[in-house]
This record gives structure tokens, sequence and C-alpha cells, in this order.
């Protein structure tokens, strides 16, 4: 009876209507409030960034003055930054905005640029005082990179749902720890935005469902790099065989060079020949380039993740192997672990691209024969490390989905060491490498008795924590009678101010 | 602090109404409203409040001493002078000593040092507020406000005061002292504040992000010159639409939030937007964009300049001044003036050269965008080199190319959203809502299915927005800089 008077007039009914439209609004309003109150559910780190949320600001005067405590500045988040960034449902908003951004238009053929432009790549060996040139070293800083803002922030706290494997060895392994490799393929972000991936894969091109890692050769940081490798091979000349590897990315690889080309990009193959050609005639400079181009239609880059695979690792592992004179294993000589379901950096850093998401990756890993054990150093919270027994292969099922690629050779830990009882020559190798590295240093293992690796981002640190003073590449080759070292890098990291910087520090 | 952050929507916001709601009389509504209103503004720097304290007080003294003088019979004008030459003086050192002085260091090479002064937020806004009381004072259009702390109210508050729009004292003096809120205001104005926050945080943020797509420049990089110079032809085309809708998104929605946040608390404040896009010449365009700044200057300049009831040759130089103001008020570069400048020109074009009710309407339409289209990209961008590059890239004249895959990838990837921008600077939505309003009188299901549409969309655009301005770092205010 009610109901029906209530619609008897169109007055009343307007009314109920109007009451009900302000309930609503107002309630929804107060609800999302009251969750952003929740102060419990405020996240302080995201998994998928790779990075530490923005913290509540401190109080001071100065702060309050000029606003920095309320709205920030470049470089550090205020409250405003700090509300929207560790807003209780903030990854579910996230999400749900790719899905609708999706449907903006036709997205599946997409480029997440940098803005790098390429340098010409010109043929022909460098002087010394060319390269010095070149590298802008007699000159100030070239304007062709950013510098960033802030570093970007690196998540140290272990991921909650991921559960260590069981190893058996003498101590409890950590949780999965994001990889501290940040500052690979810098750019000039603030550590606390919000859309801000910790881990930049350089410009992305992505086209079905697949990502391409794309390369911009810069001359300025290419010499400066093989200026870089030169010291190193003038410091161990008659101490040690060098090697240098400069890993393609995939863009070079795996795309058509009618459509690498429309991307602007460099061809990968004539800069890695520049660097070569530009490097110390003592230096081995392995050309993977070519076995790679050949099986491009195997599953030899990730589609999600700026790394290649073990597959990718293995057929440059061939080349080394051809260069050092020494027969390669076959795949079929390895037992495998396979992870599906790996979303890696090219997911974070596109926003959780929609295509990617739906193509997930599959990390297989070889275990290597000799030995799969290993020692490695995890920094903790205060800066100092710890000792781990681990695998150089390990079980990573249950890691979260974007850390898969930690199944290799511990991740990016600063100092790590193999002993292949396999093998009693007292034959010796040292990779200094980046994350590129790790998926090839498995195959390595059963070719030595001694197997070192570092990594150049962070052994300076480690060092000094070890109390070492001598943090150079030639200081650990003599203390350690290394024969063979292994500069592997992949070729963005040749082109990018912080990672030369970083090299700059231990390449000696 | 910006309205379109969470912070602003879910904190701010939130407190705001509830306790306007809560406290009972209208002395205690203007007491929290003004407490809100000095913590959004000291949000940008408790640095900036002892200005907008001061200017507040200057222009209370001198309405004060104007009245008085009037009451005695007395000329009150040179305290009208006194008053409006201190505003502009603070106003000129606040926001073009910085400009000044590089244009000097270029001619002259001194002084060898600029001082970087920073531009406080909103000065432009409440600095043309405060000038209008003080002119209205004078000439008996407003009463004087004795109470410092309401005339502080009036020209801080948190609603209009950083991105207007420019309220007239004497059409919100009356809400000030006596508002009531009524429900079918406040409904409105949840319409109105839902929509403008989506249009912000959803479209304008979506078309600045087009254009940092097509530059192909992400995060904190820094546009520069070679990078407008090797943009293809089509690119630069992209930046510019996409521009001249963000702009439009952006501004009209900071004025629709504040419209419609008033309208919740009993404010009534005037349309600052009239869907400029849809003009049909260059003078209708004025008519309908940034209607309180116009009004402003037309009431305040151009009227007791002699308006248009002059010789010709005089006509052409008020106009000229008007719009020189017009550009320099935008920002203190010189593009900013070459746009003003611009429009100057065709306005005196329309006025006295072309009879633009001779051309087809359509065509008439089509002309009217393509001049706003240039003066967009004059409007953009600050450095001249860049401006220079951009505008001979529109023609390919930079040895650009006429395409290339990052402009091509950026149109693809969002021409739908860009579909739905340019429906949003239409008035077709408004047109059906009212359709169906109309419809709804006659017939109660109509009524009914109306209700439903009408009370939902409110919380699907904020959550549309939430979901945006969480996802979204890059949250750019436009207007700061005004």
């Amino acid at each position: 009876m009610k109901l029906k008077e209530l619609f008897s007039s169109p007055q009343t009914v307007r009314r109920g209507m109007t009451l009900g439209k302000i309930f609503a609004f107002l309630g929804f309003l107060i609800i999302m409030s009251f969750i952003g109150l929740l102060w419990f559910l405020r996240p302080k780190t995201s998994v998928v960034e790779k990075r530490n949320l923005t913290e509540f600001p401190k109080l001071s005067i100065s702060g309050l003055w000029d606003g920095t405590f309320f709205s920030g500045n470049k470089n550090r988040g205020g409250i405003d930054k700090w509300y929207a960034d560790t807003f209780p449902l903030r990854e579910t908003l996230i999400s749900m905005n790719q899905e609708l951004k999706s449907h903006y238009g036709e997205r599946g053929t997409q480029m997440i640029s940098t803005g790098q432009t390429a340098d010409h790549i010109d043929e022909g060996h460098k002087t010394q005082e060319e390269l010095e040139h070149l590298a802008g070293l007699d000159d100030t800083d070239p304007a062709t990179e950013p510098a960033p803002q802030t570093e970007p922030g690196v998540v140290t706290e272990p991921s909650g749902n991921t559960q260590p494997v069981e190893s058996g060895e003498t101590q409890t392994p950590p949780e999965t720890e994001a990889p501290p490799e940040t500052s690979e393929n810098n750019s000039g972000q603030g550590a606390h935005d919000v859309t801000t991936p910790a881990e930049l894969s350089g410009t992305i091109y992505i086209t079905e469902g697949c990502g391409y890692g794309v390369y911009y050769f810069n001359e300025t940081y290419s010499a400066r790099y093989c200026l870089q490798v030169n010291k190193v091979a003038q410091a161990l000349k008659g101490k040690a065989n060098v090697y240098c590897l400069v890993c393609p990315i995939s863009a070079g690889i795996m795309l058509s060079d009618e459509v690498r080309e429309e991307t602007g990009s460099s061809d990968e193959n004539q800069a890695i020949e520049w660097i070569y050609s530009n490097l110390d005639p003592s230096v081995k400079g392995i050309r993977t380039y070519n076995a790679l181009k050949a099986h491009n239609d195997e599953y030899i880059y990730f589609h999600t993740d700026h790394h290649w695979t073990a597959l990718g690792a293995y057929y440059a592992y061939r080349e080394f192997c051809a260069a050092k004179g020494i027969t390669p294993h076959d795949l079929k000589d390895f037992e495998t672990y396979t992870f599906p379901g790996f979303l890696g950096t090219f997911y974070s850093s596109s926003n959780k691209n929609a295509s990617l998401g739906n193509n997930p990756d599959t990390v297989t890993s070889y275990i290597p024969n000799g030995t799969n054990k290993m020692t490695m150093y995890v920094k903790n919270k205060d800066g100092s490390y710890t000792e781990y027994g681990w695998r150089i292969v390990n079980d990573v099922s249950n890691y979260a989905k974007s850390e898969l690629y930690a199944t290799f050779a511990g991740g990016d830990q600063p100092y790590n060491y193999a002993h292949n009882e396999a093998v009693t020559d007292g034959s010796s190798v040292l990779i200094v490498k980046d994350s590129y590295g790790n998926a090839f240093i498995p195959f390595l293992v059963d070719h030595y008795e001694h197997i070192y690796w570092i990594d150049y981002r962070s052994y300076k640190h480690w060092c000094g924590w070890a109390g070492q003073s001598n943090y150079t590449i030639s200081g650990l080759v003599e203390r350690k009678g290394i024969q063979d070292v292994i500069l592997c890098n992949n070729i963005n990291s040749t082109g990018s101010k912080t990672l030369l910087e970083t090299m700059s520090e231990i390449f000696k | 602090m910006v309205f379109a952050s969470l912070v602003f929507v879910f904190v701010f916001f939130v407190a705001n109404i509830i306790t306007q709601a809560l406290v009972p009389s209208i002395k205690a509504k203007n007491i929290v409203m003004l407490s809100f209103s000095l913590v959004f503004y000291a949000w940008a720097g408790v640095r900036y409040v002892p200005l907008l304290l001061g200017m507040t007080f200057i222009c209370w003294f001198f309405a004060l001493l104007i009245d008085r003088a009037k009451r005695q019979q007395q000329n009150a004008k040179h305290w009208l002078v006194a008053c409006v030459a201190l505003c502009l003086v603070i106003l000129g050192i606040f926001k073009y000593t910085g400009f000044f002085l590089r244009n000097v260091q270029l001619l002259l090479g001194f002084p060898k040092v600029i001082p970087n002064i920073v531009l406080p937020i909103g000065i432009s806004f409440y600095t043309f507020q405060l000038l209008s009381y003080v002119v209205d004072v004078y000439r008996g259009d407003a009463e004087v406000q004795r109470k410092y702390w309401l005339l502080l109210l009036y020209a801080g508050l948190f609603h209009q005061c950083v991105a207007g729009p420019i309220v007239r004292y004497r059409d919100v003096n009356e809400d000030i002292l006596h508002r009531q809120v009524k429900l079918s205001e406040v409904s409105r104005g949840i319409t109105r504040f839902a929509v403008g926050l989506a249009k912000k945080a959803v479209l304008a943020n979506g078309c600045a992000e087009i254009v940092k797509q097509t530059f192909a420049i992400k995060f904190d990089y820094e546009l520069t010159a070679t990078i407008v110079k090797n943009t293809s032809v089509t690119g630069m085309w992209l930046v510019v639409l996409a521009f001249m809708l963000q702009i439009y998104l952006d501004f009209s929605a900071y004025s629709d939030m504040a419209i419609g946040m008033g309208l919740m608390c009993g404010f009534h404040y005037k349309e600052n937007f009239n869907y400029p896009y849809v003009a049909n010449t260059v003078t209708d365009f004025w008519r309908r964009w940034h209607i309180s700044l116009s009004t402003f200057f037309r009431d305040y300049v151009y009227i007791p300049l002699g308006g248009n009831r002059v010789s010709k040759g005089r006509h052409i130089l008020n106009l000229f001044i008007v719009w020189g103001l017009t550009g320099m008020w935008h920002g203190a570069h010189w593009n900013y003036i070459f746009w003003g400048l611009y429009y100057f020109v065709f306005l005196v074009l329309e006025k006295y050269v072309v009879k633009t009710d001779r051309i087809p309407r359509i065509l008439r339409h089509v002309l009217t965008l393509l001049i706003v289209f240039f003066g967009w990209a004059i409007f953009k961008f600050e450095s001249m080199p860049q401006l220079g590059r951009a505008l001979l890239g529109l023609f390919g004249l930079n040895g650009n190319a006429f395409s290339n895959l990052t402009s091509q990838l950026a149109f693809k990837n969002n021409y739908l959203f860009l579909i739905v921008c340019m429906v949003a600077c239409t008035p077709l939505i408004k047109h059906l809502g009212s359709m169906l309003r109309n419809l709804s009188g006659k017939n109660t299901p109509v009524l009914v299915a109306y209700g439903f549409w009408d009370a939902l969309a409110p919380v699907l655009l904020l959550l549309v927005s939430t979901m945006a301005l969480a996802g979204d770092s890059y949250n750019p205010f436009l207007y700061f800089q005004f």
C-alpha cells in the first residue's frame, strides 16, 4: 500500500530518488574514506613494482613552511603521495584502472618509451684518445641521458607470499629477496612514483602479447664502456684471460629488421661489433648475435620480462665454449625445473599490460651436473650480510610470480662461490655480471672447479662489509688465483650512465 | 592540495561536508569553512598564507576607507587607485619579476642573476577577486564588508581560491551570510562534482598521457626542442589535439567541482564554461571560455577604457590592451602574450573585416576550431625554441617524417578514448539527460529509470576517478601557474 502511495505522485518519487542519490554518493564516499583510515591495511611495499611505497613524511618546520610535508616535492612524497601510494585498495584499483584503459583503443601493439634516441654507429677502430674524446671524459657530461631525480627504491623485505624451499643445507635460506637490480636501465623517475616500477626495462615494444626490449646505441656511453673493459684488460694482462660478453636484448633478435627499424632503435649486432672493435686486443669478445638470431623461432627471450631464457643463455654459452675451445654440453645432459606463470619486468613496467598478463612465461632452468651447491651473501636491512648455503639452480615454485627468474644463480647477490668437486684440475672462472649473467652461470659450472660470480652493482658494498679494501676485479682475481674472467652484461647496461659509473668503481 | 587527489576527496572533502552538516549556526559554518580553506591553502606551503592574509587585509582596509570617504561625500578615487596599484604591484612582483628581468638581461646583459621567485598558488585568482570587491564597493555595486574574516572567507574559499572561477563579491556575499542547503541543490551538486572529478582524473589526465606518449617521454623527463623537432607531423597534430582536449577538460573540471561543492553547501557560483568547442566564431568562443575572466576584463578594463563606444582606432587599441593583458594573466612567458594577441587579431578581423554570418555555419565552426587549435599550439610551449619547432613541425617543416610508429601507436592505442573526450566537450550528454528528465515528468517507469541512472552515475564516476587517481601518479595541475 505504502509503496503504491510512494509511486502515486511523481513528486514523491522524485524526492525519494533524490534522497537515494545523496545517500548512495555520500555512503560510497564515507566508506572509501573509512577504508583509507585503516592504517594497518596500508601496504609498505609493492612486490610487482619492486619498490618501497612512499613513507609518511617526517614533520618539520621547514616542511610545513615550504609545503613539502603536505605536497612533497620531486624527490620526496608528502602526505598527498603517501596517502595515495599506500591506499589499502591500491593494487586492486590499479588493476581495475588498467582493465578500463585496455578499452581506450586498439592496444594489441604498444610502445612504452624512455624517450631515448639512437646515435649513428660508424665503423672502424678508435684510438684511445678518440675513445676518451667520444666518452666525453675530456669534457663535461653529455646531456643525452637525463639524470635521475632520485635512485629508485629497493624492496629489501622478503615478499610475503613466498616460502623458502627446504634445501637441507647448513643454514635456513632467506625467503625470496627481491633482486636489488633496480638501477638497471636507469631512468629519471622518483622512488615514490605511484606508477613507477623500480626495475625499468628500457623502451619496450609490445605486440601480440609479447614484450621486446628495445636498444638505442649511445656513442658516448659505449665509448665509456670500452674504456672501462680495457682498464680491466690492462690490469689482468698476463694474469687471466678476459672475455667480454655483451648480451643482445630481444628486439634485435626476435623482431624483423623492418619492425625493429620502425621503432627507431639501433642494430644490436652493429653496436656489439662497434664495442668489440674498440676493446683491447687481449679481450676476447664473445659474439652471440648470429647464433641467437638463427634460433629466434625458439623460446630464447621471455615475453613478459627483459631477460633471456635459459635456452637463450645456452646458445650464448655454446659461443663462449667455441671461443675458449672447449666442448659444450648438450641440453639433454641436464635435468630441469619448470616454473609456469612468470610475469616479469615488462609486465610491471607496462603498468600490468593486459595482453602480457594473459600470456605469462614459463621459466625453465637447467641444473648443473657437477654441483648445484653454492655460497652467497644476502644483504640485511641494516646493511650487513649473511652467508647462506644455496642452490645454483633453485626450486622457486613457491615464489611470487614476478620473482621466478630468481631460480638462477641465487639472483643478484654481490658475491657468490661454487666448488665443483667433479673437476679437480684447479681451474677457476670469475663472472662479473648483471642479471643477464644469472641464466648463463649454471652452464659454466660443469667446466670449472672454482666458480666465482659477482654482481658489479653491489660488489663494492659487500667488500666494504667484508673488510676487503681492494674491491677491484684484479684484486679478486689475484687473491683467488682466477684464470678466466667473463664480463657479462646486457647491451642496455653499456648505455646507462649510472650503471657505467657503478662499473667504473670495480673495473680496474 | 589539488581537488583531483585521493587525500582531497576522501579526507579533506569528507571531513568538510561532515563538519558543515554538524555545526548549527551560519557563523559556525563560516568559521569551519574558513579554517578548512586556510588548511587547504597552506597545503602548498604555510609560507603562502601570509600573502593571502596580507592582500585581503589591504583590500579590506582600503574598502573601508573608500566607504567612509563616500559616506562623507568625499572623493574616494585616490583610495581606489592606491589600493589597485598596491595589489597589482604585489601581483607583478610575484608573477612577473623573473619574466621582466629575463628580458632585460637578454636586451642589456644585466642583471647577472635573476631571483627565482616562486609564484604563490592562486594569487592571480584571489587578487582579481579582491580587486573586483574594492572596485564594486567604490562603484556602489557592493556593500562594504566590515568583518575582515568574512572578506578572507570570500577571497580564500577553497572551492575557487586556486583555480577559479573568479567569483564576484556581490554574487557570493548573500550566500556567505545567509546560505541554505537544499536537497535538490545537493543532488545537482553531487552530479556536478562527480562529473568534474572524472573529467579531470580520467579524461584530462588521460589526454596528458597521450601527449607524453606521442612525444615518447616518460616520467619526469623534460621535453626538449629536439624531441619536438623529431616528432612526426601526425604526431604534432595529435599532441595539439590531445592538449586542446586536456586543457578544456582540466580547467572546466575544476570549475565543475567548485560549482558542485558550492551547491552541496549552499554557495552559488556562476558558470565559467559553456561548451567553448561548439562555438561558431572566435567571438562566440570567448563568450564560452573562462567566462569569469572575460567578464572581469570586460567590466574592469574594457568598459572603463570606453569599450566599443569610441572611435574605431581607439576601439582596436582597447581590444589590444585587453587581449594583451588576458595573455599576460595566463603566465609570465611570451607565448601567453602571443596567444592573447593572436586572439586580438581574430577578434578585430571578425569585428571589422570578415562578415562571419556569410560563411556557412559548418565551415564557420570548423574554422573556429582550427583557430582555437593553433591557439593552443602557441599556449602549450613556453620555451621559444620548442614553440618554433612545434609550429614548423605541424607542417612538416622540421624535416620531420609525416608519420611514425610512435604517433601511429599513440593514436591507435587511444582512439576510442579520444572520441569519448570529444563527446565530453559537447553538450550531447547534458541534452540526453534533460530529454530523459522531461520524459520522466509524464511517465513514472521512465522517472524510476532516470532516477536510478541519476543516482548511480555519480557513484560510478567517483569509482572510476578513484581508480584513475590510484593508478596515476601523473596528476599535473595545469592552472597552478596562473
